[in-house]
């Protein structure tokens, strides 16, 4: 899944270990997500998208999400 | 994180008596060595190292967790690791391929086994057996719980 984490992350200055460390996941976690090969529980996108202030499909695009 | 604290030293506590059991079954068994039946020298050595092992993984996690009892900052870094959703998911993903080519294997292998020595065909089978009880038993109980 595509996200705006890498960008939003280098607009708040802060390297992928510390904002790890905020939203309680490891480096390699937010490294994957960045780069679209892990997608994120709901918790995990609910916290990354309060921390920037936003909501969650403004963080994470869900265009590419099949319907059943 | 409070709660972490005190599993931790639960961790800390039980893994010590762990330590210090299998240091008197170890030394038990060598003082009692004589009333055992007299095994090959790789069954011996495979019991010592198997031992060792068991206290050098003991002794690394009580490390790590002595440590993190001290240290608020690696008392979180614990934490995240332990509690890393990802870290999960490649676990749980590798455990449960690892189930189905255990049990593909398992069978392979008690068919082939069948033709040439009716031992091992039972030991082998046994091992599936235990394997398919322990997957349903886990299985059955997670349904019921999430």
């Amino acid at each position: 899944m595509k996200t705006r984490i890498a960008e939003l992350r280098k607009q708040h200055r802060l390297s992928q270990e510390e904002l790890g460390q905020i939203v309680g996941v490891t480096r390699q976690t937010i490294t994957s997500l960045e780069r679209g090969k892990y997608t994120a529980s709901l918790i995990l996108a609910y916290k990354i998208s309060s921390f920037f202030g936003l909501a969650i499909e403004d963080v994470f695009d869900f265009s590419e999400v099949e319907e059943i | 994180m409070d709660k972490y604290k005190i599993k931790v030293e639960t961790r800390k506590n039980a893994l010590s008596l762990v330590a210090a059991a299998t240091i008197l079954i170890y030394v038990g068994l060598i003082f009692y060595r004589g009333g055992l039946p007299d095994l090959p020298s790789f069954i011996k050595g495979f019991h010592t190292g198997a031992f060792i092992g068991v206290e050098v993984v003991i002794t690394y996690f009580l490390v790590r967790y002595i440590k993190a009892s001290k240290n608020e900052a690696e008392l979180q870094k614990q934490f995240i690791e332990e509690n890393d959703e990802r870290s999960v998911t490649i676990l749980q993903s590798a455990g449960t391929l690892s189930v189905a080519i255990i049990l593909i294997s398992l069978g392979i292998a008690s068919v082939i086994a069948g033709f040439f020595n009716p031992m091992i065909f039972y030991t082998l089978l046994t091992c599936l057996l235990f394997v398919l009880i322990v997957f349903w038993a886990l299985w059955m109980y997670y349904a019921r719980k999430i």
